[in-house]
């Protein structure tokens, strides 16, 4: 067996799919922005918290992730922990689905997630995630 | 020193509440007044993390607020209380609770519901529970954000509904 027929016969990690949850219109900025940087984005799906109570959205977000196949897992981005999206992000309920969820969301974590989704378990993913968020910010 | 704000806010504590009153009102208590949630602990939990720097939160059921313990508290801290809906301060006031201002701040569209402004959207028994409240001599504003326009609700509940 050579190393390519390896690497066809390993089962390929299902991509994770993002979602966006944010305030106001800053994650179809956020989106648009990472796409003009890495190029267009499948499997990346936006919702803004506007017009939303605390309950509706968690439903909102639900709704969302039931859209997604069920093989596949969902990655929720938000933007503050301590608003309504973190929050409703917290609640909502996607029984025995693989989803995780990110607050804090800036543009380096974007951009990770989408440079490496395809290539990375989500279990490597996730810390490199934070790592290069925090590494983001830096104050001189 | 007297309750700093009293909030009709389906969120409950959130972005508007932590950053936007938070900052200009420096609470160091808010409680959250909700039969529901003080009967689901984990739900609880989710919003009492949000609780701004310096302040801690508390969920309470009517009747716990209504208690000599709750009315000391919130006279003797920097005490925000925050309402999911319109009939937590009703009950309330009607219970005897020195309510005198209420700030409707985010009720957000619901099946059933029009808005009267952007952020506020009643159904017919939203508008009787203000018009109750205000019958009892509470000052309805709405107001998002202290940096916005406040409005005097009580015209704008006139004749609709």
């Amino acid at each position: 067996m050579t190393r390519s027929d390896r690497e066809s016969l390993a089962p390929a990690p299902a991509r994770p799919v993002g979602l966006l949850v944010t305030h106001a219109g800053l994650g179809t900025e956020l989106l648009r922005t990472v796409e003009g940087i890495l190029g267009a984005q499948t499997d990346a799906f936006v919702l803004s918290n506007e017009g939303y109570s605390g309950e509706a959205l968690s439903r909102a977000i639900e709704d969302r992730v039931r859209e997604v196949p069920g093989e596949r897992p969902v990655v929720v981005f938000t933007d503050l922990a301590a608003g309504s999206c973190g929050i409703a992000s917290r609640r909502a309920d996607h029984g025995g689905r693989v989803v995780r969820k990110v607050t804090g969301v800036n543009l380096p974590v974007l951009l990770e997630f989408f440079h490496y989704r395809d290539t990375l378990p989500l279990d490597e993913l996730l810390p490199r995630l934070e790592a290069k968020g925090k590494a983001g910010i830096t104050v001189s | 020193m007297p309750l700093l704000l009293a909030r009709i806010d389906d969120r409950l504590i959130h972005g508007q509440v932590v950053h936007g009153w938070g900052s200009s009102l420096r609470p160091t208590w808010m409680g959250i007044v909700s039969d529901t949630l003080r009967a689901d602990p984990a739900r609880a939990d989710l919003y009492l993390f949000a609780a701004p720097e310096g302040s801690r939160a508390v969920a309470l059921s009517v009747q716990e607020t209504l208690s000599e313990e709750t009315r000391r508290t919130v006279e003797a801290e920097r005490s925000i209380l925050l309402f999911p809906g319109v009939e937590e301060p009703l009950r309330l006031k009607q219970g005897g609770f020195p309510l005198t201002d209420v700030n409707v701040g985010g009720l957000h569209h619901a099946p059933g519901k029009t808005a009267l402004l952007p952020y506020v959207y009643l159904d017919g028994r939203d508008r009787e529970s203000l018009r109750a409240l205000a019958a009892l001599g509470v000052r309805l504003t709405a107001q998002d954000l202290p940096t916005n326009p406040s409005h005097r609700l009580e015209p704008l509940l006139e004749g609709a509904g």
